[in-house]
């Protein structure tokens, strides 16, 4: 009678310690603001800056620029491999914790 | 540098679905952390969001990410929130002579791996995104927005983010913005 009635203590506080994590895990992220309508001043500033341009310094472009390209490279073989793990290994991808 | 990594190549680049999790990243933002591990797949599930991860080719090892999500910045014609509400109850939602909106682009969230910091990564992935979105966008995209941490604001200003409000005196980030146009001047 008492071990089990240990055990169920047993699992239930662990059921309540999992329930609290989640609960914990849950309301952990803060959400993004949303992006707010602007109004007078702020919406006149923002207009006044849309009209108003600002090009890259030329070493700046050159740099985005290069970063793109070896971004663009990185993803073209990123999604090639993955695609490649995913049909060796039914569907799933190892490098990741497949849910 | 991410461009040596790159360039051997030792990163790949990948969109994420929503099947895909991941639990070995860690980049000394609890929201940031927790995001990736718990919530990404969840948000890509339902179409919210949509997660890349730059990982190490070698080693599988996830090295950044980032989310986006559609947005768009509105601008209203009345002098402040209390007039546009008071407008908005007596004659409906503005025509478009009060209110316009331009297309945008949101930077939900973007962490770097504390094994990766130094290597100018958070810079490759801001620069391909930007880049992205004047080259290869289906669609129109005026603007980057983001809602920054405190302590990333110096990073977007460094990247030509501006504030979007004069007076934002939220204690967590403050909201900023990109204008893509600045790209094709």
């Amino acid at each position: 009678m008492l071990p089990g009635f240990t055990s169920l203590v047993i699992l239930h506080s662990y059921y309540i310690v999992t329930y609290m994590k989640k609960i914990k895990d849950i309301a952990m992220a803060r959400p993004i603001r949303e992006t707010p309508i602007l109004f007078g001043e702020d919406a006149r500033r923002f207009l006044a800056a849309m009209e108003e341009r600002r090009p890259e310094p030329p070493e700046v472009r050159t740099r985005r620029l290069r970063n793109y390209e070896f971004m663009k490279k990185a993803y073209e073989l990123g999604m090639a491999e993955k695609r490649a793990r995913e049909e060796a290994n039914g569907g799933i991808d190892p490098w990741f914790d497949n849910t | 540098m991410v461009r040596q990594y790159v360039e051997k190549p030792n990163v790949r680049f990948i969109r994420l679905n929503s099947k895909n999790t991941i639990k070995d990243f860690t980049c000394g933002d609890s929201d940031l952390d927790d995001f990736i591990r718990n919530r990404a797949s969840e948000f890509q599930k339902h179409l919210l969001s949509v997660s890349y991860a730059c990982a190490d080719a070698d080693t599988g090892k996830m090295l950044a990410y980032c989310s986006l999500a559609n947005d768009k910045v509105a601008v209203g014609d009345f002098k402040d929130k209390t007039e546009f509400n008071r407008f908005r109850k007596k004659q409906g939602f503005p025509n478009e002579k009060r209110l316009k909106s331009y297309p945008a682009v949101k930077l939900c969230r973007l962490g770097v791996d504390e094994s990766a910091k130094g290597r100018q990564i958070g810079t490759t992935v801001l620069d391909y995104i930007k880049s992205m979105f004047v080259f290869e966008n289906k669609t129109g995209c005026r603007f980057l927005t983001v809602d920054a941490y405190l302590k990333a604001v110096p990073f977007y200003e460094k990247n030509g983010f501006r504030f979007m409000n004069i007076e934002d005196d939220d204690p967590h980030t403050r909201l900023m913005y990109f204008d893509l146009m600045d790209l094709v001047a």
